[in-house]
């Protein structure tokens, strides 16, 4: 990893046609992990975390040729991939033509049926209280306690003011102590 | 990114619970999901090129052969742009669905606008056209008369008091033998006229009184008679 090029070098490859696809594979190979997972904790399974990566990066793929370096590739990156999963969510929750609640319990079925899903353990409990969350809060929660991202950093993801992103994770680890107390 | 240790700050200071629960991933992937997912995403970006040129290519070979083709058949018309429209007028590159031409007509037939539905009306006797001419000529002149006879009770001959007053006054300053002689050279009944002229102050009998007393009338011009000449 120590030698691998950073993110303006991968750019400026990319914008080259003999190395473009040497360079696309050096992003995902660097940030697909992290964004998995940043999705999977959204959508739950893997096959529909899978499909949003491969879209999302496709995506990627496409408009990249258009990314300003405003802001850093990874939180351009993370931008897309919360944009991704909360678009599939809403399609499936127009598909299914659920309504909120029912959808929240969908994922924790969904949960539920996951093949090493264990209902004693904290750790699952804390995954049912996650997705019982509004999406927005579901996501600053995810981005600030798994991924550990400082608030500037969501800021720039999320396009809300770090305040109201500190008060919206408080609101969230509240309502997840709640819910597992209450169970 | 944050050191987990300044997540986990960050609840103790919350007072969370949640700062005592192992921060762990509960979730698994297939085995080596990872080593292949890049590999796949550059299939999945390739793919739509792929598929753009694999449409747009022809037979192997095609361009090698085409000029020889269409020079051959250029040699063998006497004229150049004859020779090679009649080699190219019998081929029809178009395709149509099959038994297409057999439906067609029936297709374009039914998809014409049906014809507005003729209703034909029976024909009626003569006598029923002149009763209902009859009908409405009568209505019409019943309407111009009533109209008419509205515009004569609200026109001039309707009574008017303030007049019938001063024709009262200047009647009473005439002398009686000029009114008299008045009437008899307008040809009116003068006795007619005078009776008329005191009754108008009296109750005359009923109708009733007429049937059941023969003498009413008699009684009654008499009586006229009387009060005539007490008032002269």
């Amino acid at each position: 990893m120590a030698n691998q090029p950073d993110d303006k070098e991968l750019l400026l490859q990319f914008r080259n046609e003999a190395t473009r696809e040497v360079a696309f594979t050096s992003i995902i190979k660097k940030y697909q992990e992290k964004l998995y997972w940043h999705i999977r904790r959204m959508v739950v399974e893997h096959e529909d975390a899978n499909d949003v990566l491969q879209n999302m990066f496709i995506k990627v793929w496409k408009s990249l040729d258009n990314f300003r370096e405003d802001s850093q590739l990874y939180t351009w990156l993370y931008r897309i991939a919360t944009n991704e999963s909360l678009t599939f969510l809403q399609q499936q929750k127009k598909r299914s033509s659920l309504s909120l609640s029912d959808d929240d319990s969908s994922l924790s079925n969904r949960i539920k049926a996951d093949g090493h899903f264990d209902a004693n353990k904290l750790e699952w409990k804390l995954q049912l209280a996650i997705q019982k969350l509004p999406e927005k809060q579901r996501t600053v929660f995810n981005l600030r306690y798994y991924d550990e991202m400082p608030y500037e950093e969501m800021s720039r993801v999320l396009e809300t003011s770090e305040g109201a992103l500190k008060a919206s994770y408080h609101h969230a680890v509240k309502k997840i102590e709640e819910y597992i107390l209450n169970r | 990114m944050q050191s987990n240790d300044t997540i986990k700050k960050e609840l103790k200071e919350l007072n969370s619970i949640l700062a005592g629960i192992p921060n762990t991933n509960v979730y698994r992937v297939p085995d080596g999901y990872f080593d292949v997912l890049s590999h796949d995403i550059l299939l999945a970006v390739r793919q739509p090129a792929k598929e753009a040129a694999d449409n747009s290519s022809v037979p192997a070979g095609y361009f090698d052969g085409l000029a020889g083709t269409i020079m051959g058949k250029i040699r063998a018309g006497a004229d150049e742009g004859s020779a090679l429209l009649a080699g190219l007028k019998g081929i029809n590159v178009y395709r149509v669905p099959p038994g297409y031409f057999n439906n067609l007509s029936a297709e374009i037939v039914n998809k014409l606008p049906q014809p507005a539905k003729v209703v034909v009306m029976e024909k009626r006797s003569s006598f029923f056209r002149y009763a209902a001419a009859a009908v409405i000529t009568g209505i019409i002149g019943l309407s111009v008369i009533s109209v008419f006879d509205k515009k004569g009770e609200t026109g001039s001959t309707r009574p008017n008091p303030e007049m019938a007053i001063d024709i009262d006054k200047g009647l009473s300053t005439v002398a009686d033998q000029d009114i008299v002689s008045y009437l008899q050279t307008s040809g009116m009944d003068v006795n007619a006229a005078l009776v008329a002229s005191v009754t108008d102050d009296k109750n005359l009998p009923e109708q009733l009184d007429y049937l059941t007393d023969d003498k009413t009338l008699d009684n009654l011009l008499s009586e006229l008679n009387a009060s005539e000449s007490t008032n002269n």
